[in-house]
């Protein structure tokens, strides 16, 4: 029931917003299986977001939740129903209003140094002039890896790298950020630090974001508002808003009750689609 | 880090020392064996005897190596750079893998002394039928690493290059091409003493300059010393090829550690 309520007031909120940064209507991805079944990986979802809103998409391991997000971002089409990305065609609006993306295996290329795949997206596409001069560096600083400009992937830790990671994804100031459990391969400490420098970096421009997460703890603290699925086939089971003070802390009103209320909310959706 | 690499000079000759040993042994047991049981020379010379049949002539050597060498190295660029286009463009579009590939078999599958004699009969008693024997012989492994290496491409890099909006031209030259690099590499290996077997076997078959030639001759002469000089050089010029290659993959491929041990 408390589900029910909650979705109801976020469809309210989004339907103020003239054009969505992200609006997904109904759509449903499919892989063809072994044997040549298909295999349903998300299920009827629609959802929008609002322009410069950072929507965290929490579920079970294995749900389809990066399924979802490679859907939404035009990297793999929707088997049923249309997404569009600030009413475009995905590729289009990648092409014209960037997207940076970070996944969990950072995707630096080793033969690179950190400095030159900070400036990948100088050198590819068709939004390549979108680089300024001097963003690399200034990008590097924020992160805090000006002094490894000249080291290779292989020579950083793994906080580092995705650190150089999260700097190439935002260099170019895409309106878009698509994150894809970024920082769960890090130890606690270090996962934190960088939720906090992910806010702060995108703070200037605010692209849009969209973070799939597993920690309902990391949803709680960077969102503003967070989608639970269910297991696979994913479906939008409850659309929270999260209405806490910046910067949240962990002892702040309200943050204990919400993770607790998020996590029976996972527990229920993901034991009822289990069979 | 690079810490767990030992120090590379040091860990170079420890790595040797072994080889050195077993190849000391075997020379010296080849050398007492013909001294003790006085086989004649047409049959079988001492090492010291071809050791000196080389040193008493290596401008003849030098010369006929280098003819063989570079048919060797031409037909490495000729069938390196062939196999590279159709592995880009069979890593690209599946069909075509399947259209070609089977003709790459066939090819590689036809005895080489086979066809030898056939590409003399078409392109004459030059350089040609030489170059394109080697080049025939290096294309195969080439083209099978060029195809398992450009596919293999990192899933993480890909997708940020496709979010990027990357032409395909872009990813292969910033990623597919890099990242198939230590395959590139040991398959590189591979062509290189298959590039020199084909030359040798071409020059046996019609030639008139090269260190096969020469090896041919000598046997016909029954100048067995000759002949084996002959192989040596061949051996020193497939090692020093391959050593070349091996100081390009640690130069270019520094991110890891090499796929072969060689």
């Amino acid at each position: 029931m408390i589900v029910a309520e909650r979705s109801q007031r976020s469809v309210d909120s989004a339907r103020t917003d003239v054009a969505p940064a992200v609006e997904a209507t109904g759509i449903g991805h499919a892989y063809r299986g072994r044997d040549g079944v298909a295999v349903p990986a998300i299920d009827e979802i629609t959802l929008r977001v609002a322009p410069g809103e950072l929507v965290a998409m929490l579920g079970p391991s294995g749900c389809g939740k990066s399924t979802l997000l490679r859907v939404l971002s035009g990297l793999i089409s929707p088997t049923r129903g249309t997404v569009t990305l600030a009413g475009r065609a995905p590729a289009d609006s990648r092409a014209a209003q960037g997207m940076g993306w970070l996944a969990q295996d950072d995707g630096l290329l080793p033969w690179l140094n950190v400095a030159e795949n900070v400036g990948l997206p100088g050198r590819v596409g068709r939004r390549r002039s979108a680089l300024r001069d001097g963003a690399v560096a200034e990008m590097l600083r924020q992160v805090g890896l000006e002094e490894s400009a000249g080291r290779y992937p292989h020579e950083l830790s793994g906080g580092m790298r995705q650190r150089a990671a999260l700097a190439r994804a935002l260099v170019a100031e895409p309106a878009l950020l698509f994150l894809d459990e970024p920082f769960a391969s890090l130890d606690e400490i270090t996962r934190e630090r960088l939720g906090d420098l992910l806010l702060d970096v995108r703070a200037a421009r605010r692209p849009t974001t969209l973070l799939v997460t597993h920690s309902v703890i990391e949803a709680v603290r960077l969102a503003d508002r967070v989608l639970v699925l269910s297991a696979r086939p994913a479906r939008v089971v409850a659309d929270v808003e999260v209405r806490l003070d910046r910067p949240r802390r962990y002892d702040q009103a309200g943050f204990g009750a919400l993770v607790q209320a998020l996590k029976a909310d996972l527990a229920t959706n993901g034991a009822r689609h289990d069979r | 880090m690079i810490a767990e690499r030992p120090t590379p000079a040091l860990a170079g000759v420890g790595r040797l020392l072994p080889t050195i040993a077993f190849l000391a042994v075997v020379v010296s047991g080849w050398e007492l064996a013909v001294r003790l049981s006085r086989v004649p020379a047409y049959l079988l010379p001492g090492p010291s005897a071809v050791a000196a049949r080389l040193l008493g002539d290596p401008l003849f050597f030098g010369r006929e190596g280098l003819v063989t060498l570079g048919e060797a190295l031409g037909g490495l660029v000729i069938g390196g750079a062939l196999a590279l286009g159709t592995g880009l463009l069979m890593a690209q579009w599946r069909w075509l893998e399947r259209a070609l590939l089977p003709v790459a078999v066939v090819a590689k599958v036809t005895p080489v002394v086979v066809v030898a004699p056939l590409f003399v009969l078409w392109f004459g008693f030059g350089a040609w039928p030489r170059l394109l024997i080697a080049a025939l012989l290096a294309f195969f492994p080439i083209l099978i690493g060029a195809v398992a290496g450009l596919r293999a491409v990192p899933t993480a890099a890909r997708e940020v290059l496709l979010t990027l909006d990357a032409s395909i031209a872009e990813e292969a030259l910033l990623l597919r091409l890099p990242s198939a690099l230590p395959q590139l590499f040991a398959a590189l290996k591979v062509a290189t003493t298959l590039a020199l077997l084909g030359a040798v076997v071409a020059e046996w078959v019609g030639g008139d300059r090269g260190l096969g030639r020469a090896i041919l001759l000598a046997n016909s002469n029954l100048d067995t010393t000759t002949a084996l000089a002959g192989v040596a050089t061949i051996a020193a010029l497939g090692m020093a090829l391959i050593g070349g290659l091996t100081l390009l993959e640690r130069r270019y491929v520094f991110w890891q550690a090499p796929l072969d041990r060689s």
